[in-house]
């Protein structure tokens, strides 16, 4: 088979141009260029046809009304479930940051800690008082076993004191777990751009109380404000009062006592890695599978 | 015999916990107690003057319980320094982990008067 003639681009340029520069050549160029479009055409309109023919004649073999039905209320319902989810997301950071609920949890789980600290050291001070006290105590038969009681009552309180430590540690922990999930959900509302999505409808507690069923306001009067307001709406209320003094003077603006500094947070410590237990005596149940163990699992390691 | 006049140095962030210990170690018979709130505090303490009982919290900050453990362990002048761990830290790996770095003794909060004394004991000899 003879092999067909190729020219070079340099080749091709030279006829081309040749061709471009009489009138009769120019002619002869468009309309080769008109062909070519209309076979490019055609070869498109081949293959849409082609196309078209492949999805009418095969989907419904394929895929029944039934599943086309099913895979639409998938779909759609894939779509409720989304927007509801991007909802709920957004609820969870309101365009007010006073309204944040993680941050608000986070501060009240601070509080917490500060008002149990301070109950604790009370409580050690009465008992460090009782201790001191029961050393002045005769030492009498009659009144020993007395004084020896309320040395170990004091101890016991004293010891017992000790769950401010673990329960602050703990709420350390839930704070810290809070702070963790409140970076994941800005994480989340800034990937899904839902700043301005309307938020979920609230249930909304219409009970003519419900504004006390939230436990102490964190930013709230100290008891100091309460006896000056109440003294002074005594005062406004008071019958010796001129009648012109009294009613529609306007409350007396409070000083707010903030509450709250932030703890330090001590995080939870691992062991060193690659550190495995070695000639230790054996543990048994939850304490071999890395559970918590109590004191005497701990003293027979140290046998 | 425990000698009760030598120093105890009592570790921990939390002053409350501090407190109880202290007051905890007066009743058995030590006065001469003295607190650090950190591992680091602690660690210039110790190089400071003589202890002869370190009782150590071991979630603190910036250094830990345990690297203070590890610390002293590596000190030459400290390396045999009686040293008790006393946390909330439960978990077995962690008190493997404090056994290998060379606890004395290790005792879980919350605690009793008796366990705190038990463990001295242990550690010093009868009281």
């Amino acid at each position: 088979m003879t092999k067909l003639l190729r020219l070079s681009e340099d080749e091709y340029s030279v006829i081309e141009d040749a061709l471009a520069a009489n009138a009769r050549g120019r002619a002869f160029l468009r309309m080769r260029d008109q062909r070519a479009r209309a076979i490019a055409a055609e070869e498109v309109k081949r293959l849409m046809r082609s196309l078209v023919a492949s999805v009418k004649g095969t989907a419904p073999e394929k895929y029944s009304p039934t599943h086309i039905h099913i895979l639409r209320q998938e779909l759609q319902e894939m779509s409720v479930y989304i927007q509801q989810t991007r909802a709920e997301i957004a609820a969870l950071r309101p365009d007010d940051s006073g309204n944040n609920r993680i941050m608000a949890a986070t501060g009240e789980l601070d509080a917490i800690v500060t008002a149990t600290e301070r109950a604790t050291s009370d409580i050690l001070n009465a008992a460090e008082r009782i201790a001191a006290l029961t050393q002045r105590l005769p030492k009498t038969d009659e009144i020993a076993p007395i004084r020896e009681e309320l040395e170990a009552q004091a101890t016991e309180i004293l010891t017992a004191c000790s769950f401010q430590d673990i329960t602050g540690q703990r709420t350390t922990k839930v704070v810290n777990t809070l702070r963790y999930l409140e970076k994941r959900v800005n994480s989340m509302i800034e990937i899904w751009g839902i700043d301005s999505l309307k938020t979920v409808s609230e249930d909304v507690d219409t009970r003519p109380d419900a504004h006390l069923l939230n436990g102490p306001s964190l930013e709230g009067v100290s008891q100091d404000d309460v006896d000056a307001l109440l003294a002074e709406l005594n005062g406004l209320a008071s019958p010796d009062k001129p009648e012109d003094q009294r009613g529609d003077a306007a409350p007396p603006v409070l000083a707010t006592t903030k509450t709250s500094p932030s703890m330090a947070a001590p995080t939870a410590v691992s062991p060193p890695p690659g550190q495995a237990p070695t000639r230790m005596a054996p543990l048994n149940g939850a304490a071999a599978n890395g559970a918590a163990i109590n004191q005497n699992d701990i003293d027979a390691l140290f046998e | 015999m425990a000698n009760l006049n030598s120093s105890v140095l009592v570790v921990d962030d939390y002053g409350t916990m501090r407190r109880i210990i202290r007051n905890l170690l007066a009743q058995i018979g030590f006065n001469n107690v003295d607190e650090a709130a950190d591992g680091a505090t602690a660690l210039g303490k110790l190089r400071e003057r003589p202890f002869g009982l370190v009782i150590s919290d071991w979630n603190m900050e910036p250094m830990t319980g345990l690297q203070l453990l590890q610390e002293v362990r590596a000190d030459n002048k400290l390396k045999s320094m009686p040293f008790i761990m006393v946390t909330a830290e439960s978990k077995t790996e962690n008190v493997v982990a404090a056994k290998q770095a060379g606890v004395s003794n290790y005792i879980i909060k919350p605690f009793n008067a008796d366990t705190l004394k038990k463990k001295i004991e242990s550690v010093l000899g009868p009281l």
